[in-house]
């Protein structure tokens, strides 16, 4: 039986905000699946020099907000937890302006706000990716991969590596990625993902902008770039290369146009691209993009079985959606969530499968479009056990909006009176606005022996060779 | 010793409350440690309206030297926000003797008035105007999140600091997300105090695209109803006054 759940993640506290909390993004600790971090453009109260984070120590039933993040207002933020250290990673940008500060988290209950890393300045979009290494000379190690959008030049995208990230002084590896020329006037697309198997090969995913004007009409080429070896070389991402030139990057697809200037109900178009490898296997990666093809804003998903170097062709198409990611949970079920504009509201569709062919589809929800138009660049799933994920909603809490098709639960911590949302008070009515919503999916059957395998766990030595040992199976799958 | 202004200026939330007890919490996901004080708020001075009333509310602060802090005591608790959710908790900039509430009070009551005099006082320009027209400015730079530039042109009533002149152009974001979210939006026939600043050269791509010279408002203090004319005036002068104006 599947298991589905939403929670609005704004606290009961802040029943009277107002906000549009757009762009979320979510870590989930691969290590205790019940600890998740949010984030989203929500502005710290005035006064305070640090902005905030959700989060929650239970499976996501109740967040809090942790002001934490130095540097006030929130501009470009993402996180990630690594897989066993418990490490919080994050990567933001703040309002006084584009620099990147890369951020490792501490307990909340250390009091302390996240020291910061690396700086870089002029930076769009900063993705964090992080990973443990498991067994050999660097067991333990917290490998870090940030991709962004180095603004300062045209052949902008770029991934810093971090080998080390829980050393004293981690040291930070500037590695550019675009290997052709990029169009006139034009820098590479704005997403750059990269994305860490426990084996050592990293994929990074981007866009090379070959012709075109920003705000019109882009002619660019899907890339793909691999690393076999944590991106530790001296040729850093080269691994894969292309037939037609030769150099590195597969181009997945090449002249794909977006509309640069688009927008679909209010939301920019060009924000969709992501890409996600099977915890299991590494040879198995998936793509998704958006583009202007045909007549509508269509999404594609393509599949590689060879790492990166041959590619399938569309194995689903959506028509006017956007906000979409990938993930692949240890069974090898691929996730796929997107937000859908239908008859003038957004749908937000978590599909999956497990053969590339057929996609269940499940409706998490049917919102509102919020005045402003603007959802966020991006949202982010993450795939365990279970597919754990956040998307921008209009908080209206009508049940007829959220499991519009029935199958799932949903729950809101802030005040709410019939389909009404009400403030800290209990009786003043508040305007609706766009939250963030936490979402979890189940798929039976569980694998435990397949997620020992992916958590790097010798199965026939049983689980008493877990170290520390284990006080919960269920705890430590996250179920 | 920091002045109750600077103080004020410094803590997102402030507040008179009664120590309860001292090494608890009141937030589950805050184990209780020595450091921790839990206070019932008596009167919230400063409070992010999205928190409502605290009246009575348990808030648990982290206080540097707790050992100062009696159960029972009453205080002026100077504070930032800690975490939210299930219960509050707060970082503890200071506190003052409960005899100082009502300056307290009257600092916070002044915290507007002074941050718009930081706004005038870094101001390039400054006048009382009517914006007559709104044209698009076609160079824009090719970062993700442009400002997207308009150009509000103004008839310039009276000069209120700078140099003497009938009119000038602001320009102003029409991006609606960060960094541009709170910038004022302007229309034709708005009219209003302007209170128009250098771009910087180093925050954005967006404003190192702007000619030399160019104006900008980028803050929402940065345009104020002509009802506040006597209130920009009486700023204007105390600046003067204070040497900070040519």
């Amino acid at each position: 039986m599947r298991i589905m759940r939403i929670v609005n993640v704004v606290p009961n506290d802040h029943s009277n905000e107002t906000n549009d909390d757009t762009e979320p993004n979510i870590a989930v600790n691969p290590n205790n699946p019940h600890e998740m971090v949010i984030t989203t453009f929500t502005p710290p109260d005035a006064g305070n020099a640090n902005g905030p984070v959700f989060f929650t120590t239970d499976g996501g039933e109740n967040w809090s907000l942790r002001f934490d993040v130095p540097g006030g207002m929130p501009n470009d933020q993402t996180v990630c937890f690594a897989s066993t250290s418990n490490e919080l990673y994050m990567a933001t940008l703040r309002d006084s302006g584009n620099q990147l500060n890369v951020l490792r988290g501490a307990d909340p209950s250390t009091g302390a706000t996240f020291p910061v890393e690396e700086t870089r300045s002029t930076i769009d979009q900063p993705w964090v990716q992080a990973i443990t290494v498991i067994g050999g000379p660097d067991n333990g190690k917290d490998r870090i991969y940030i991709g962004y959008n180095d603004d300062n030049i045209s052949k902008s995208a770029t991934v810093d590596v971090c080998l080390d990230a829980l050393a004293a002084s981690p040291t930070f590896t500037q590695v550019r990625l675009e290997t052709r020329s990029v169009g006139s006037d034009l820098r590479d697309g704005y997403a750059i993902r990269p994305v860490a198997h426990r084996d050592g090969t990293v994929y990074v995913g981007y866009q090379g902008w070959r012709s075109g004007a920003s705000r019109s009409n882009v002619t660019m080429d899907m890339v793909v770039a691999r690393d076999d070896n944590w991106g530790s070389g001296s040729s850093p991402f080269t691994a894969l290369t292309d037939p037609s030139d030769g150099r590195a990057g597969r181009i997945v697809a090449p002249g794909v146009v977006i509309n640069d200037g688009g927008t679909l109900g209010g939301e920019r178009l060009n924000n969709d691209f992501n890409i996600a490898v099977d915890p299991f296997n590494s040879d198995i990666l998936y793509i998704v993009w958006c583009d202007n093809a045909g007549p509508n804003y269509t999404l594609r998903v393509r599949r590689s079985l060879n790492r990166g170097v041959d590619w399938s062709g569309d194995l689903i198409t959506v028509d006017n959606a956007t906000l979409t990611c990938l993930a692949i949970n240890i069974s090898g079920a691929v996730g796929l969530l997107y937000q859908q504009l239908a008859s003038g509201k957004w749908e937000t569709h978590f599909r999956v499968t497990t053969d590339g062919t057929t996609w269940d589809d499940t409706l998490l929800a049917r919102t509102a479009t919020p005045s402003a138009g603007f959802i966020g660049d991006y949202t982010r799933m993450v795939a365990l056990n279970d597919f754990y994920g956040v998307f921008p909603g209009m908080n209206t809490p009508d049940p007829a909006n959220f499991f519009p098709n029935g199958g799932g639960t949903f729950r809101f911590q802030r005040n709410t009176q019939g389909t009404s949302l009400v403030g800290n008070d209990g009786v003043t009515v508040i305007s609706p606005s766009l939250d963030p919503f936490f979402f979890k999916i189940r798929l039976p059957p569980y694998s435990l022996r397949r997620f020992l395998r992916v958590k790097g766990i010798d199965p026939s030595k049983g689980l008493r060779s877990i170290r520390p040992p284990l006080t919960s199976v269920r705890a430590f799958m996250g179920i | 010793m920091p002045s109750i202004l600077d103080l004020t200026r410094s803590s997102s939330l402030i507040f008179t409350g009664t120590v309860v007890q001292r090494g608890t919490s009141t937030v589950p996901t805050l184990s209780p440690q020595e450091n921790l004080v839990v206070v019932r708020v008596d009167r919230g001075l400063r409070v992010d309206p999205v928190l409502g009333d605290l009246h009575d509310k348990m808030i648990t602060v982290a206080a540097p030297a707790p050992e100062s802090l009696s159960p029972g005591q009453r205080a002026v608790f100077f504070t930032n926000s800690w975490i939210h959710g299930r219960g509050i908790a707060v970082r503890e900039v200071d506190h003052l003797d409960i005899g100082e509430e009502e300056n307290v009070a009257a600092a916070v009551a002044q915290l507007p008035q002074v941050y718009l005099m930081e706004r005038l006082r870094s101001a390039e320009l400054v006048v009382d105007a009517q914006v007559v027209q709104i044209s698009p400015v076609q160079k824009t730079s090719g970062e993700r999140n442009a400002a997207l530039w308009a150009a509000a042109h103004l008839q310039v009533e009276r000069v209120l600091r700078g140099q003497p002149r009938e009119s000038t152009v602001v320009y102003f974001p029409t991006a609606g997300r960060p960094p541009w979210t709170s910038a004022p939006r302007f229309k034709e026939q708005q009219r209003g105090i302007f209170i128009l600043h250098a771009p910087s050269r180093n925050a954005t791509l967006s404003e190192a695209t702007l000619d030399a010279g160019s104006l900008v408002a980028l803050d929402p203090a940065d345009f104020q109803p002509e009802s506040q004319l006597p209130e920009v005036e009486k700023l204007l002068a105390a600046i003067k006054q204070e040497g900070g104006i040519p």
